[in-house]
């Protein structure tokens, strides 16, 4: 996935064939964070902390409700991935950029997260086997695309 | 022998020109963002742009905080605007919290 033209605030992206099958995989994989993975503080005092913490979930929950219909409505778009001879061109305006980067970035997480929240050393020499290689393999597809849409975006 | 009469000085109470905030007499909330091996450094410098309108040079030099020392405190607020910042920063999965001063 490259960027091959920008104009104005719409960025046009290539992708192979597999590429677009990859992409489209994973961004319908969200949510797959907990809502339950966030708290509010480290060290929670005052009797207001479980309402407090009960309104940061509801705002989550209903964030991703939102964003998960956008994502739907993309895969669902007629044209807006077209097949082009080497593979498939995306057109993204840069607020879509901005929503698909926490889309990949949630599911990347929700892939560490299942892996057991590895740390830097042990995600290295992390052991391949049936059961992780789709998390990894999720895990690291995400943070390519993400590259590439902020590469285009120059963040 | 009459004494000299002292001028009188009125006690320094009330009447000052500056008026405190209500927010500033509040207890502060940090909001802390913590290191994790996940979030891509790239991304958490974009979201810091995006969340609290910072200078990408501001927003990398908290990045590379979280990412050397394991935290970076981002802001000091009122509770409820650490709350709206800690919501923004969890909506993009950053491990962010608010903890009392």
């Amino acid at each position: 996935m490259r960027c091959i033209e920008s104009a104005g605030d719409n960025f046009f992206f290539e992708l192979s064939v597999k590429e677009h099958g990859w992409f489209t995989e994973l961004i319908g994989r969200y949510p797959m964070v907990p809502v339950a993975h966030h708290s509010l503080s480290r060290a929670p005092s005052g009797d207001e902390y479980e309402a407090d913490q009960a309104l940061l979930e509801e705002a989550l929950a209903e964030h991703r409700a939102q964003t998960r219909r956008q994502v739907q409505d993309m895969l669902e778009e007629k044209d807006r991935f077209q097949k082009t001879a080497s593979g498939v061109r995306l057109r993204l305006e840069s607020g879509e950029i901005d929503w698909l980067l926490e889309v990949l970035n949630d599911v990347r997480v929700g892939c560490w997260i299942r892996l057991g929240k590895p740390d830097t050393a042990a995600i290295s020499t992390l052991e391949i086997t049936s059961e992780n290689a789709g998390l990894i393999w999720g895990m690291e597809l995400c943070g390519f695309f993400q590259a590439a849409l902020m590469a285009a975006r120059e963040i | 022998m009459a004494e000299i009469a002292e001028p009188e000085v009125s006690p320094d109470v009330g009447h000052s020109d500056e008026t405190e905030s209500r927010e500033s007499l509040e207890p502060g909330y940090l909001v802390v963002c913590w290191d994790d091996p996940v979030n891509l450094m790239d991304y958490v410098s974009h979201v810091f742009q995006k969340v609290f309108g910072w200078t990408k040079s501001k927003a990398e030099f908290h990045m590379l905080e979280v990412h050397k020392h394991g935290k970076s405190i981002l802001t000091r607020e009122s509770m409820e605007k650490a709350e709206h910042y800690v919501h923004q920063l969890q909506k993009a999965s950053l491990h962010a919290t608010m903890e009392r001063e």
